[in-house]
């Protein structure tokens, strides 16, 4: 008889064994191999332990400012709800001072970020964090399936970073709030680490580990406290926390060759499950060659308020990313209402349905 | 099909196809010879070292070179046999002489030393005969992989500390009754094969490192192909060792061993050339047949026009038994298609990185591997991992935490904690141990406390590896050092 009903454990004598402790406490048993480093934790030293580096991690790098007000991105999905609750806890346990407001950026992906959206306001409620949302359609007059629907599904999330960063850079100023927080886990840094080597994108090079960034040309600081924590880690505690989240991936799914390299990590992470933190401090320690002077150009801040001539944001060109980006949406908009009179609304349920077809 | 390289006139049939362009045999080779003896004459010092410079009786006029030969590396191979044509002309164009004069040095094990010779013999006997001929212009030297721990006469023992990855370490001489062997490093203290096939290639590269070091080599010419560079590199990148890239790539400076500087800079004379290329080189030479653990059937991937063979795809490792750079080489593979120059862009971002910036108070070396350490890897590792518990409450914790302590693991006597602790003690009563002395990399130390069994390594002091620091004139020594001995021209045995 190997199962044993949940009782009251004052009572019954035990049948934990010695060897199926947790190796922290050595009281409760072990429960989960901790994905980091395979340690085997019970449930309670799991959770303090992940939320303690976290607190480690905001500490250390001096994250947030007693009276800052700091606004969680959130989206609904896992890393950002994880996120939301995590300040909160560790703003009342270890009196950070911080005022937290949940921003969220409606996309316009329906089937996607409308369901996920509802978990973000269940998740205001259930926190008591003030909400702000903005969305794609109201700041540039076009919502993510429209996007698609002339720029075609490869380029989505080109564009949808673009927005969605100036957006939260946007919602966050209206809102009077300088630092921007993102639920960024250790997997997406790795990734990232990765990514930014088989590409060949040296100007990021250097500083696609750093955990708080500030463009040029925007006043909004975001950080990332969640830079060391592993993504299995933040599920597994959101898990325990029975923290109410949305799991559907976006229908517009990442970029292929992001898919593969997602996919060596999960081989690699088999071999070594440290991995994901080794690869963060590789690339802690990549330095450019000095060469040209135009590594040097971006450090310097950003002055004096260079303006976008088009939209009023800061920006260091002319014309800013976003703007320039929908200028090219505005032509092809044009030419498509031109050739097809369908409805964009939806590109994305189209799709999805197109997709079930073919099986 | 036609070679696109012949002159019009007489174009022969294609044979080999890459980078979009159909060569025949002759003009393939040319382009692969070509393309090493460019890196061969990338700058001023190495142009130097290969060119013939007269008088011959200057000293100096003749340089030295390393070339590291593994038989189950078809990229040393093929540069060898560039090198070895390279030498040809020399002679015939310099009456005898040559720029330089090129030492082949093969690293064996217990398993495969006789099969080791054996190919080398033929591969002599074959393929350099003409060469051979001439004297002292080409040896072949073997050494033994465990001469690694016979000439040191210290070892240290490294552990990691599980509670805050502190390291450790106690040092003790060696005796005839405490050598060390690699089956026992491998055996006894691996957890993985990836931890294998890491500790091994320190090893080799080590005593590569410290063979050429002794004997006053100018260059160490290794045989990685563009592919197998941008492999290391990653491989390197997700083992915690980026810091390490710029170093490893370099071919500007003259290389360190041990803090103190080296004669000798390393070269990288196939790094324009991918894989595919290197084993159609071997297929077009008839080379493979003096490789070894390549069997027949197993054709490695290549762009010869018929196929001799191709990949084959049955019986994959399983991924937990792969190691690190196998993985890394199955993700190359699987994404060449469609993502074709993803290596040549590895290869040239890793060329533009530099030493990072240090924070350590003091410049110091990791242990184990002798690459630089540039940050304190238990100070960081130690900062982003919590491993203090949740209190202990209840009736019930309060008893099985009883229990533990009560229990042979409570009490301290797993060989791991015995072992952690007379470090540990061994550490605070010895004088000669600096404090915060940074003894392990970052990559080092996550393999010890991850992939080697009980956290801890007994490793070799390469300070007390019997090294002179002038390697001119050392032959006695060296002779005692590394089972070495020659096959050359007068045709030994
Ligand atoms: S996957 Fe791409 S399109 Fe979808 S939400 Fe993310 S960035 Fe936007
Ligand atoms: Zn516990
Ligand atoms: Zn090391």
């Amino acid at each position: 008889m190997s199962f044993t009903a949940p009782s009251d454990p004052v009572n019954k004598p035990t049948k934990v064994k010695v060897s199926q402790l947790c190796e922290l406490c050595h009281s409760r048993k072990a429960l989960i191999r901790r994905p980091k480093n395979l340690s085997k934790l019970c449930k309670q030293c799991f959770c303090l332990v992940f939320e303690t580096e976290i607190h480690n991690t905001i500490v250390a790098n001096n994250l947030f400012q007693r009276g800052e007000k700091v606004a969680v991105g959130a989206s609904g999905g896992k890393d950002s709800t994880v996120l939301a609750h995590m300040l909160k806890l560790l703003n009342d346990r270890y009196d950070y001072g911080i005022e937290i407001v949940l921003l969220s950026i409606d996309e316009g992906i329906i089937g996607y970020r409308d369901d996920s959206l509802a978990t973000v306001k269940r998740n205001q409620q259930q926190y008591g964090l003030p909400l702000e949302i903005f969305s794609f359609k109201d700041l540039y007059d076009w919502t993510m399936d429209e996007i698609v629907s002339v720029a075609g599904i490869r380029n989505s999330c080109t564009y949808c970073g673009v927005f969605r960063r100036q957006s939260l850079d946007r919602g966050a100023a209206k809102l009077g709030i300088s630092h921007v927080v993102t639920g960024h886990n250790a997997d997406d840094m790795a990734e990232t680490v990765l990514m930014n080597i088989l590409r060949g994108d040296v100007a990021r090079l250097e500083k696609s580990t750093a955990i708080i960034t500030q463009s040029s040309g925007s006043p909004i600081k975001r950080s990332k406290p969640f830079k060391y924590s592993y993504q299995k880690e933040i599920v597994l505690y959101a898990h325990y926390m029975k923290l109410d989240y949305f799991s559907t991936e976006c229908t517009y799914a990442p970029e292929a060759f992001r898919g593969t390299a997602r996919e060596y990590m999960k081989n690699l992470e088999a071999v070594r499950p440290s991995c994901i933190i080794d690869i963060i401090q590789s690339g802690e320690n990549l330095a450019l060659k000095a060469k040209k002077s135009n590594a040097r150009k971006r450090v310097v801040k950003f002055v004096d308020g260079n303006r976008c001539a088009r939209c009023g944001y800061l920006s260091s060109n002319n014309i800013c990313k976003a703007c320039m980006l929908l200028e090219g949406l505005e032509k092809s908009r044009a030419q498509v209402a031109i050739e097809n009179d369908t409805s964009a609304d939806g590109a994305a349920l189209k799709l999805r349905a197109l997709e079930k077809l073919s099986f | 099909m036609e070679c696109q390289r012949c002159p019009a006139s007489a174009r022969n049939p294609a044979t080999v196809e890459s980078r979009k362009e159909k060569f025949c045999d002759e003009c393939f080779i040319k382009f692969v010879s070509t393309k090493q003896r460019k890196q061969m004459m990338k700058d001023e010092y190495f142009r130097n070292l290969f060119k013939v410079i007269y008088p011959f009786e200057k000293e100096g006029s003749v340089s030295k070179i390393l070339l590291p030969l593994s038989l189950s590396d078809s990229g040393s191979l093929v540069m060898l046999d560039i090198v070895h044509d390279l030498l040809l002309e020399q002679t015939k164009q310099h009456n005898n002489r040559t720029g330089f004069t090129v030492d082949v040095l093969t690293v064996f094990t217990e398993e495969n030393v006789s099969v080791i010779k054996e190919r080398m013999e033929s591969l002599i006997n074959e393929k350099m005969s003409q060469l051979n001929k001439i004297s002292n212009i080409f040896n072949v030297h073997f050494i033994d992989v465990n001469e690694f721990f016979n000439n040191a006469s210290e070892v240290s023992t490294f552990i990691i500390d599980n509670e805050n990855f502190e390291i450790f370490s106690k040092s003790k001489s060696v005796d005839d009754s405490n050598i060390l062997t690699l089956k026992e490093i491998l055996g006894k203290y691996c957890l993985n094969n990836s931890s294998r096939s890491d500790l091994i290639s320190i090893i080799k590269t080590q005593l590569i490192k410290h063979f050429a070091y002794e004997n006053g080599y100018n260059a160490i010419m290794w045989g990685h192909s563009m592919t197998k560079l941008s492999e290391v590199i990653i491989s390197l990148v997700v083992k915690g060792k980026g810091s390490q890239i710029a170093t490893f790539l370099d071919s500007e400076s003259f290389d360190t061993l041990n803090n103190k500087p080296c004669k000798y800079k390393n070269l990288y004379p196939m790094k324009d050339l991918l894989s595919v290329e290197i084993e159609s080189f071997l297929q077009i030479r008839n080379l493979a047949q003096f490789l070894i653990n390549v069997e027949e059937t197993n054709v490695k991937p290549n762009c010869l026009i018929a196929r001799k063979s191709l990949p084959s795809l049955g019986q994959q490792k399983l991924v937990k038994n792969m190691t690190i750079n196998e993985i890394t080489n199955k993700y190359f593979q699987d994404i060449q298609n469609d993502y074709s120059n993803i290596i040549s862009t590895v290869l040239r971002t890793a060329d533009k990185l530099t030493q990072p910036k240090s924070s350590m108070a003091k410049p110091s070396q990791c242990q184990i591997c002798q690459s630089k350490i540039y940050t304190n890897p238990s100070n960081w590792l130690n900062r982003i991992t919590v491993t203090s518990p949740y209190p202990v409450e209840t009736t019930e914790e309060k008893y099985l935490f009883k229990q533990w302590q009560d229990s042979k693991l409570g009490q301290s006597h797993t060989h791991y904690v015995e072992l952690l602790n007379e470090i540990k003690q061994g550490a605070s009563n010895s004088l000669d141990v600096e404090d915060g002395d940074v003894k392990l990399c970052y990559g080092c130390l996550i393999l010890l406390n991850t992939s080697i069994k009980d956290k801890n390594l007994v490793w070799p002091k390469v300070d007390t590896m019997d090294i002179t620091a002038n390697a001119t004139n050392n032959n006695k020594e060296l002779s005692q050092i590394l089972d070495q001995f020659e096959i050359n021209s007068d045709g030994e045995e």
